[in-house]
């Protein structure tokens, strides 16, 4: 199985990059996505958005755009390659997991009477 | 930051301002129009969201100040704050640590070794006023190397980031040193003439027993 560099990204960071890996997005944009692709259970505020942004900054994983290159006043940040390969290190590895289950047949596992069938 | 938001969320601007100077620099104005994002968007629901920014404010400020004062005492504090620091805390230790003794078997140390009148003595009073004497002229000499690079003494003195060891140690070595010094039962053993003559039978007694 494929090894994650250091250990799995925590789940609101996985959220964020998986957020970002399409395009580039500001705050607001980004909490929604976020949202939607947990299917509502990361929720964040904008302190634990810019929070999370600003450690994933210093861990070279997004970056954000220069501010004139874009037409709001909006920031927008985006992934960098190290993110997309951590981003794709971390998706490899839930890939391989997924197969897994899949083959010991864990989401088709019923029990009768304490005992798997 | 910009004015417009600022004016639309005065409260919540002025709060921003509580996150650490390098975090709020960067990241107030962004946090300012995400909040106006969220509130402009038609399908949202503003008290939800207020519920949440009234959640998310606090909890993510007691973060980010962690964090601001964690990698503040590791980057720039100098190594003779830590030193001194680590030291007047290991002075406290056997204090905490008896009080917590005592309160978890009432009456039972009183006659064991760390009650002995000497032993007792160092630390009850000893260690705890060493601690706070080491962490005030830690303080002082910090506060004089930085009034001659031209920070006041009044900026040093609220600079809680930097100051933090010195203050907290410096603190509750006096507060113990106090709440010693006026203490009934150890009047005798810190020899406060005041408490003597107040309590001139335990006095005595306590006279006694040593």
């Amino acid at each position: 199985m494929t090894k994650p560099s250091s250990g799995l990204l925590p789940q609101v960071t996985f959220n964020i990059l998986l957020a970002l890996s399409l395009k580039p997005r500001h705050g607001y944009e980004l909490m929604q996505q976020v949202n939607a692709d947990s299917a509502g259970r990361v929720k964040l505020g904008p302190g634990a958005l810019y929070g999370s942004i600003k450690s994933l900054v210093e861990g070279g994983l997004i970056e954000q755009i220069p501010p004139q290159a874009t037409a709001d006043r909006r920031r927008y940040y985006q992934l960098t390659s190290h993110g997309r390969a951590r981003l794709g290190a971390d998706i490899k590895y839930y890939e391989q997991t997924v197969k897994l289950a899949r083959d010991r047949q864990i989401f088709t596992l019923r029990t009768v009477g304490g005992s798997r069938v | 930051m910009s004015n417009d938001l600022r004016r639309r969320f005065p409260y919540y601007s002025r709060l921003l301002r509580l996150y650490p100077p390098a975090f709020q620099q960067r990241y107030a104005q962004p946090m300012l129009q995400t909040l106006a994002d969220m509130l402009d968007d038609p399908a949202a629901n503003r008290a939800s969201i207020w519920a949440s920014v009234a959640l998310d404010l606090p909890l993510t400020l007691a973060h980010q100040q962690f964090v601001y004062f964690g990698d503040t005492m590791t980057r720039d504090t100098p190594t003779y704050i830590k030193v001194t620091s680590a030291v007047s805390g290991l002075m406290l230790v056997p204090f905490i640590t008896a009080l917590v003794a005592n309160a978890l078997i009432p009456g039972h140390l009183y006659h064991s070794w760390p009650w002995h009148y000497h032993i007792l003595l160092v630390w009850v009073f000893i260690l705890p006023a060493l601690a706070a004497s080491l962490s005030v002229i830690t303080f002082a000499v910090w506060s004089i190397n930085r009034w001659h690079r031209g920070i006041s003494f009044w900026r040093s003195a609220s600079d809680l980031a930097h100051n933090w060891p010195m203050l907290l140690f410096a603190a509750a070595g006096l507060f113990i040193v106090i709440l010693v010094w006026f203490h009934d039962s150890v009047h005798c053993i810190i020899g406060n003439p005041i408490a003597q003559l107040q309590n001139w039978r335990q006095t005595w007694a306590c006279i006694a027993r040593r």
